[in-house]
């Protein structure tokens, strides 16, 4: 069952992490790297992933969003994704991410 | 370089290097675009699809150390468009006779049942030194 949640502003979001492009198998590992620095660097509250700019989203992609999942569990913090609708977020929800974190859809209206 | 077999079939022969899944999505969407009736809007699973089975395939070569190219070929026929990924990554044994299971892929194994979800038929077919993996995608056209 999905947590009913508010969607945006009362809670406060520590960590942002924005990725760009593809995520797939060329380019996971250096976005890896890039989610273990940003978790090295600390913080507490809600961790927000902006995949707005995202393009397409594999597999090895969803391996790195999931470490994301698991890293901020480990610090006992909530997580958000943004997505536009298409492509990416079909994907999430496909795989069935957006059964243990919010998933956020926003249209270029929004932005 | 695209190899057009016939009319109804084309081929790239890719090296087995992390950037050529992104070469492979571009070839078969290009090929769906342009195949008369195919939906438009399965355009997304084939490529996704035919990421997670070069994904696996270009993984294998790699841990074999296979510099063979990994083969991609599509072909449109009788409303079905139909993409085969043949690898030469030595099959689901590794280097040390050791036989492979999900856990040696990188992503889990989370690829496999995201193609047999997206694609309307998957087979793997065990050859002389890899896999070949079948992808049949039926045309869905609007009515």
């Amino acid at each position: 069952m999905q947590r009913q949640k508010p969607l945006s502003g009362d809670d406060v979001v520590s960590t942002r992490i924005r990725f760009h492009g593809d995520l797939d198998l060329a380019t996971a590992p250096a976005a890896r790297a890039q989610v273990l620095a940003v978790f090295a660097a600390g913080g507490d509250g809600t961790v927000e992933v902006d995949l707005r700019g995202v393009d397409f989203v594999d597999s090895s992609g969803i391996g790195v969003l999931v470490g994301v999942v698991r890293r901020a569990r480990a610090r006992a913090a909530d997580v958000r994704f943004r997505v536009r609708p298409g492509t990416v977020r079909d994907v999430l929800f496909l795989v069935g991410i957006d059964r243990i974190v919010d998933v956020v859809t926003e249209t270029e209206a929004d932005q | 370089m695209i190899l057009l077999l016939d009319a109804r079939a084309a081929e790239v022969r890719l090296p087995p290097e992390v950037t050529h899944s992104a070469t492979a999505r571009a070839f078969v969407a290009s090929i769906a675009a342009t195949a008369p009736g195919f939906d438009p809007g399965r355009i997304d699973d084939v490529r996704l699809a035919v990421s997670e089975a070069v994904t696996n395939a270009i993984t294998a070569h790699q841990r074999t150390g296979s510099d063979a190219p990994v083969v991609v070929r599509c072909a449109v026929t009788e409303g079905v468009l139909v993409v085969e990924v043949t690898d030469r990554g030595g099959g689901m044994v590794a280097p040390d006779g050791r036989r492979l299971d999900v856990s040696d892929l990188p992503d889990g194994g989370l690829g496999i049942p995201l193609m047999r979800s997206l694609a309307d038929e998957v087979v793997f077919v065990g050859t002389p030194g890899g896999t070949l993996v079948r992808l049949a995608f039926a045309f869905r056209i609007p009515t």
